[in-house]
């Protein structure tokens, strides 16, 4: 039986396929967590020799998915600085990797941060992680009908690469 | 054990949309939604908000009624409340009760009105950090009730403080539902009725709540129901403890040790909270019961419950329970009930559930009949 329940829990997550951005954010007070994730990752990524590099991977805050819709929306707005989605575009730029590791410039909300990020080297893509505080982008605290967001939220993204 | 398989199979293959159980939009803790932490009782702001825009089918508005406006109506009166400190409800829940349906002779319906009751709720602080919530109303009396136990049928069934001394942290005194396992909304499960945790058995009592990253923990003290006789008043405590596994499920086990002055209940139990994704979910819970008469030999009980929810559509959810209870455990006589039931919610403030039961009992000398009932329930909220 636990097999077969573990089976069940791991075969929507091989479902994403390889162009994955999903951000991981925990309610206050750790209350529970959700997950939203975007397919819709663009860009190229290249790899020459060991070393990657992209010059501008973006993905837009509308497309999301947190399977709640209102909760969508509210991402959306909340992430592109308004209802009027100001900052619609996530952008991480100047991406360089090796050995397991890379730096790039993540722009979220019209604000520029350096980010530093942990990868692994997949058949044909990587799976790279990151930690950013919401703060640091200028985003308020979110807070809708008194459940509230943890300032860090765990990102991962999986994405296919071209070699140079 | 190979239907069981068989079931999980089944159920997991489906391609749907997911389902309520909390747990299954990743709401591992009963916190969001409820001013108990454990679940049950009045729905905080935010749960109603999910309530409506989550749980209830949108079929019946107008495409121009968003899921921003849904939330913005869930209030009391169907608006965002103009202030933050008092919260009312008001509850229904009624069935028409079938049993034996299609039998000529031994078919009998009967609607029995489960609950009626108002709440309030006052809040105050940052993230409503003090709450005093109380309801009153109409509850049936027990089926079974206890002998010289006369409970009048207007009565609140809950009342207590609660102050989180840290978002983490929280005291809570008065009268609750007891900590314990998985409170599933059928108040027959023998996972609720074998270690009396259901519908009447609620306590006086103080309770703590802890609420860390992966873990979440209750400890509940409790004197009895103030309202029986004080021979008859059920003092102990329970505990429950729960542990995140794979960021989006639930792995726990619970105890309670009670006793008056006729017996003596303890009772151990572990259970489970999967997320199948997008709001399905499976629950589990299996525990064993003994209880010891004051002048009598300890009688052991064991039972199981299996509950599986799925949303094929936004407001409709399809469950199916599969139960067990072995009374005695030194006896080879054990029952198991099982059946399917539909959840539907056309809007939020409106629950329609027809639920199906086929109950067996098996002993190893003699051959029964399998009973069958059914219930159509009414559940309204404002």
């Amino acid at each position: 039986m636990i097999y077969t329940i573990l089976l069940t829990l791991l075969i929507p997550a091989l479902s994403w396929g390889q162009n994955l951005v999903s951000v991981r954010a925990t309610m206050i007070p750790n209350t529970g967590s959700f997950t939203a994730k975007s397919i819709k990752l663009k860009g190229r990524l290249l790899k020459q020799e060991n070393v990657f590099t992209a010059d501008r991977l973006s993905v837009f805050v509308n497309s999301f998915e947190t399977e709640n819709n209102l909760r969508d929306k509210h991402f959306a707005e909340y992430v592109g600085g308004g209802s009027k989605l100001p900052h619609r575009r996530i952008d991480l730029t100047e991406l360089k990797a090796q050995d397991g590791k890379g730096t790039g410039n993540l722009i979220v909300n019209g604000v520029s941060k350096p980010i530093e990020i942990n990868y692994e080297e997949k058949e044909n893509f990587i799976e790279a992680s990151f930690e950013v505080r919401a703060s640091d982008f200028k985003l308020p605290r979110a807070n809708y009908l008194g459940i509230g967001l943890e300032d860090l939220v765990k990102i991962q993204v999986q994405y296919p690469y071209e070699k140079k | 054990m190979k239907f069981i398989l068989f079931f999980i199979l089944l159920v997991t293959s489906i391609k749907s949309f997911a389902y309520p159980n909390f747990i299954g939009h990743s709401y591992t803790s009963c916190l969001n939604c409820h001013y108990n932490p454990f679940g049950g009782g009045p729905l905080t702001d935010y749960g109603r908000a999910v309530s409506a825009t989550t749980i209830s089918s949108k079929a019946l508005f107008p495409a121009r009624v968003d899921d921003e406006k849904l939330a913005y109506m869930s209030g009391f009166l169907f608006r965002k409340p103009k202030q933050n400190w008092l919260r009312t409800q008001v509850n229904y829940r009624g069935f028409n009760l079938v049993r034996n349906p299609g039998s000529t002779k031994a078919e009998t319906k009967q609607w029995i009105n489960m609950q009626a009751d108002a709440r309030l709720i006052l809040k105050f602080g940052e993230n409503d950090r003090f709450v005093a919530v109380t309801n009153f109303g109409y509850s049936p009396e027990p089926a079974n009730p206890i002998a010289g136990d006369k409970q009048s049928e207007w009565r609140s069934r809950e009342y207590y403080l609660g102050y989180r001394i840290t978002p983490r942290l929280g005291i809570y005194a008065g009268l609750m539902d007891k900590v314990y396992g998985l409170r599933v909304i059928e108040h027959i499960a023998f996972s609720r009725t074998t270690p009396q945790v259901t519908q009447n058995d609620q306590t006086h009592g103080a309770m703590v709540h802890y609420l860390s990253e992966t873990w979440e923990t209750g400890l509940h003290f409790f004197q009895g129901n103030m309202s029986q006789d004080k021979d008859l008043r059920m003092r102990g405590m329970s505990g429950t403890f729960e542990k995140t596994v794979f960021e989006h499920h639930r792995l726990g086990f619970s105890f309670l040790n009670s006793k008056n002055d006729y017996l003596e209940l303890t009772s151990l139990a572990l259970h489970g909270r999967f997320n199948l994704k997008e709001g399905s979910s499976l629950l589990f819970e299996a525990g064993q019961t003994g209880q010891k008469p004051a002048n009598g030999e300890e009688i052991k009980a064991r039972y199981g419950l299996l509950q599986t929810s799925l949303r094929p559509t936004r407001g409709v959810y399809v469950l199916t329970n599969v139960e067990y209870l072995k009374r005695d455990i030194e006896q080879e006589t054990y029952t198991v009930r099982w059946g399917p039931a539909l959840q539907y919610f056309p809007m939020q403030r409106l629950e329609l559930r027809l639920d199906v039961y086929n109950t067996r009992n098996f002993t190893p000398d003699a051959s029964t009949k399998d009973s069958w009932m059914y219930l159509v329930q009414t559940h309204v909220w404002l």
